[in-house]
Formats: C-alpha cells, sequence, structure tokens
C-alpha cells in the first residue's frame, strides 16, 4: 500500500475515493498511531438506493428461509415440523446477547434433562477416548452462559480464567452432542440439531468475548486457540452433514427439498459462526485494546441499527410482516448491550 | 395425479437454463415438431407437447397417466433396487445390533413412495432423487452393491444417468443372451415413457 499523501481541495476529489458499495470510511488515530474514531459517510445522492439495498438484503437475509418454506407449506403436511425447522434456522446467533439468548436459553433449559442422558450414554461408549471427562451438567452451562452476559451488560467483572473454563466447557458439551448425533443415540433428531446449533451458537459468542479478553490483557492469542476452532470444521465433516440428511429425510420424513434446505442451512450457519469468530479476532488484533473496540462497536451497532431503521421506515411503513422482520434482524445484530 | 398438474409443476417451474437444457435433451430425440426449430420451442410450447405425449401413450397402451407414473418407478426399482446391499442378517451368537446400510435406509423409504395409492409431484421428485443418487453412487463406485451413496444433488448427471439406462441389460429365459432392458424403438411405449419421464424430473431436481 502507497504511503504518499493525498491532497483533496475539492468534494469532487474524495469521489475517486469511494467504494463499490458507495459508501467510504475515514479514520482518525491517536497520539501513538492507533485506531480512535471510525467515520463512514456517503454522497447524498448514493444514500438512498444504498439504503434500499440494505434493507432489500437484510429482508432476503430474514426471510430466505421462511420463503421456501411458505411455498411448499401448501404442498405438503409436515407444518409443524417447518415451524421447527424456521426456529432451528432463524433462532441463532441469539447467544451474544441476554434479550437473545434468553429466547434460546428457555428451550434449551427444558431439554437439559434429556440432553444430559443422551450424553451420560455417549460418555459410556467412549469410555477410553480423549474427551475431557468433564463432570458437569448441561443447565449449569446455560446458566453460566447467562451469568458472563449479565455481567458484561453491566460491566461487572469476569475473569479471564472463568471466560476460559466456559469457553472450553462449552467445547466440550458441543462435541459431546456431535457423537449423540454420530452414535444414532437420540430419539429426537430434531430437538438435536436444535441443541448442536445453539450451543455452537453460545460457544461462538463466548469465543469472541474470549479472544477479545486474552489478546487485550496478554497481546496474544490462547494457544487452545486453534483446537476450540477445529469443532467448526467437524460440524461440517461429511460424516455429520450425512446424519442431518438422514435426519431430514429418514426421521422428520421431509421432502427432499427441505431436506436440502436443512442440511445446507445447517452447513452454512456453521461457516458464518467460524468466520465470525475469525473476523472478530482480526478486529480485535487490528485494534488493540478495548477502548478501541469498544468505539469501534458502538459506532458500528449505531450505524447499522440507523440504516436499519430508515431502510425499513422508507419502504414499509405500515406492513406488519416486515415490522415483524424488523425487529427479528435488530435481534440479530450482535452487541453487548 | 394428472398429466397437466405434473407438467405445470415441472416443465412451466423451470428457470430459464434448466428449461433450455431440458429442451435440448428432448427434442429431437423424443419430442418432434414439424414446422418449428427446437430454439423456438418456447416452455409452454413443450408443456403441451409434453402432455399430447402423454394422452397418445394412454391411447396407446390403455395406460391413463398414474398407471405410466407407476411403470417408471417401477422400472427405476427394477434398476436399483439389485445394486443396494442389504441389511446384513443378525447372527445368533452375537449380540450387536444390526446396523442397516445408509443406503439401504434411503431406498426403503424412497420404496415407501412406490407403495402410496395416490401420489404427488413432491412425491414422484424425492423417489427420482434418491433413486438417482443411488444409482450414479453405483456408476461412480463401480462395485458390485453400494452402501453408502452421495444424496447432493450435484452428483446427478444426467446424460450419464440416461446414457447408463440406455445400456441396461437384462438376461434371457435361458440365460443365454442378453437384450436391453429398455425398447427404445417405438416413441410412444412405456420405456420412452420411462425416460422422458426420467428427463423432465431429473432437471426438475436440478432446477429447485
Amino acid at each position: 500500500m502507497s504511503e504518499a499523501t493525498v491532497v483533496i481541495k475539492t468534494i469532487e476529489q474524495f469521489r475517486d475515493f469511494v467504494q463499490n458499495n458507495n459508501i467510504s470510511e475515514l479514520v482518525s488515530r491517536d497520539a501513538k498511531k492507533k485506531f480512535k474514531t471510525f467515520y463512514k459517510f456517503a454522497f447524498d445522492e448514493l444514500q438512498q438506493s444504498e439504503k434500499k439495498e440494505v434493507a432489500q438484503k437484510v429482508l432476503d437475509a430474514v426471510s430466505k428461509n421462511t420463503n421456501l418454506l411458505k411455498d411448499t407449506v401448501e404442498k405438503i403436511d409436515q407444518f409443524a415440523k417447518l415451524q421447527n425447522i424456521g426456529l432451528v434456522i432463524n433462532g441463532m446467533n441469539l447467544c451474544a446477547t441476554c434479550a437473545g439468548f434468553a429466547i434460546m436459553y428457555k428451550k434449551l433449559d427444558s431439554m437439559s434433562a434429556e440432553i444430559q442422558q443422551q450424553i451420560g450414554e455417549v460418555k459410556q461408549i467412549l469410555k477410553d477416548t480423549n474427551h475431557a471427562q468433564l463432570n458437569f451438567k448441561v443447565n449449569e452451562v446455560l446458566e453460566e452462559h447467562m451469568d458472563m452476559l449479565d455481567c458484561k451488560k453491566k460491566g461487572k467483572p469476569y475473569s479471564e480464567e472463568k471466560m476460559r473454563i466456559l469457553v472450553s466447557e462449552e467445547s466440550v458439551l458441543l462435541k459431546y452432542l456431535i457423537d449423540v448425533l454420530n452414535y444414532n443415540i437420540s430419539s429426537n433428531k430434531e430437538t438435536l440439531i436444535f441443541s448442536i446449533l445453539s450451543v455452537a451458537s453460545m460457544f461462538t459468542a463466548s469465543l469472541q468475548l474470549f479472544d477479545e479478553i486474552y489478546y487485550f490483557n496478554n497481546k496474544d492469542v490462547h494457544s487452545a486457540h486453534d483446537l476450540w476452532m477445529e469443532v467448526y470444521e467437524v460440524l461440517v465433516s461429511n460424516d455429520v452433514i450425512k446424519k442431518i440428511q438422514e435426519c431430514g429425510f429418514l426421521d422428520m420424513n421431509l421432502s427432499t427439498v427441505l431436506t436440502d434446505e436443512l442440511y445446507l442451512s445447517f452447513e452454512e450457519q456453521t461457516l458464518d459462526f467460524k468466520k465470525e469468530v475469525e473476523d472478530n479476532l482480526k478486529l480485535v488484533q487490528l485494534v488493540g485494546n478495548e477502548d478501541n473496540l469498544k468505539a469501534f462497536n458502538e459506532f458500528s451497532n449505531d450505524t447499522i441499527k440507523n440504516e436499519l431503521e430508515e431502510a425499513f421506515k422508507e419502504a414499509f411503513s405500515q406492513d406488519t410482516d416486515s415490522k415483524k422482520a424488523y425487529e427479528t434482524s435488530m435481534n440479530r445484530v450482535c452487541q453487548i448491550d | 395425479m394428472s398429466r397437466v398438474d405434473f407438467v405445470k409443476e415441472t416443465i412451466l417451474d423451470l428457470r430459464s437454463e434448466y428449461f433450455e437444457s431440458l429442451r435440448d435433451a428432448l427434442i429431437p430425440e423424443y419430442l418432434t415438431f414439424s414446422v418449428l426449430q427446437g430454439s423456438q420451442v418456447t416452455k409452454e410450447l413443450l408443456a403441451e407437447k409434453a402432455i399430447d405425449y402423454f394422452e397418445k401413450i394412454e391411447l396407446k397402451t390403455g395406460k391413463d397417466f398414474d398407471k405410466q407414473v407407476e411403470t417408471y418407478m417401477d422400472n427405476l426399482d427394477q434398476v436399483v433396487e439389485r445394486r443396494v446391499a442389504r441389511a446384513p442378517k443378525p447372527n445368533k451368537r452375537d449380540n450387536k445390533p444390526i446396523e442397516t446400510p445408509r443406503a439401504r435406509k434411503f431406498y426403503d423409504r424412497a420404496k415407501s413412495i412406490e407403495d402410496l395409492r395416490v401420489k404427488t409431484t413432491e412425491q414422484l421428485v424425492d423417489y427420482t432423487r434418491i433413486m438417482t443418487c443411488l444409482y450414479m453412487s453405483f456408476l461412480n463406485d463401480k462395485v458390485k452393491y453400494i452402501s453408502d451413496f452421495n444424496y447432493s444433488k450435484e452428483c446427478l448427471d444426467i446424460k450419464a444417468i440416461i446414457d447408463s439406462l440406455k445400456k441396461e441389460q437384462e438376461a434371457s429365459t435361458l440365460g443365454l443372451t442378453k437384450k436391453y432392458k429398455f425398447d427404445l424403438k417405438d416413441l410412444y411405449c412405456l420405456d420412452t415413457c420411462t425416460f422422458i419421464l426420467t428427463i423432465i424430473i431429473l432437471h426438475t431436481i436440478m432446477n429447485r
């Protein structure tokens, strides 16, 4: 990258630096040359179409799965199962905020006894494996995750060591659930897929937060980080994807179209989780300290919120379905309250 | 299932790239137009032609569209079933649970569709998807029996499946000479109808 300074005398000269999405960024640095503040700007005549594009992208992302389900509801008699798939696929990315996690927590907590029993059976089968034999209970992990989010929300201390233990426990819990799937132990496959994606979502949120705490304290990445990341590769491995296909077509009696939707969405969601962690770590390493990260997150969240609000107000002021889609999309913006 | 509904839910539902591929696969080998060039045939024209074809099959063979579909499913089953590994027989001395091969599990589920009295286009698509994925795995793996298979529709090669089906043989009753399973000399016969249905449904699967 060139270090030459460009002298701008007119607003027209700025247009040469406008990015493909018509929105550009300015950043100011502090005395130590670290990033201080990010500014996003757009030329006014471009902003209207950009807002509509954002609105359309949000609508497409939110309704991607539900539209397909709606089209086929009239054709097949599996509406209850479709609603559950919708919950599974659309309910992700809720585990980074208290409000979002509360939705997931309620369902997971009600299933914790069943999950615990299945894990017990897997532990019996895997006596000689190298799985960490942690004596945890599923609902304790859920409560600990909630406690961690609560501490973050209220600005209470949550130590690096406690965070590391939480990440480790969630990683082990996720691996056990994958084993439940691979060993065909669960009689309720639909619940199991939901559990796997939910715990993966929790794990993703926790790992991101741990990466931040650890890097800011130690200016390094934890030595177990790559090991924890391997779980995403396991989730999209051939063995697991085949099991998801079997769950869909054989156990849930879905059509081939819906089975495709199930396993492809599962795969896509997992890869999104992985990318979130990777992108977050890059950002953490870039901004360097907690204050910079906080400022960046606040700016990004405000920008996204404002753009979403403007886009929806402009395009859909009275439409109730779109209002609901707007609320769902707001929940999907990952932020620490 | 009516032939009109079937055609509406398959041919008329295709996006342009899959419609053009279907048109090239059917014209002129199976369906012909006296005046129009193949490239001039629209979705609606091809749909009408297909409906007329199924009607002619009914007039010639006496089998309505439901019976034509039954024959189609039975033909696919005869080609696929003998190549899918069966579950091993239980060993009385051994208490280990019997694991049914994955391919057989999917085959059995697809077979349950064939047993339904009334079938929808969606069910026919599901049946074809599983049977052709199993057949494709057999073609790719080159083994006598398949115990696992690739469920993804990306594995389907329509041309390879059709070419291979054309070469399928069955032994004569004397076990001396082998003849081809499907006789495609007559356009208006159930064997050719099977091929036309296979081609239409495979394009529908790829389109979704």
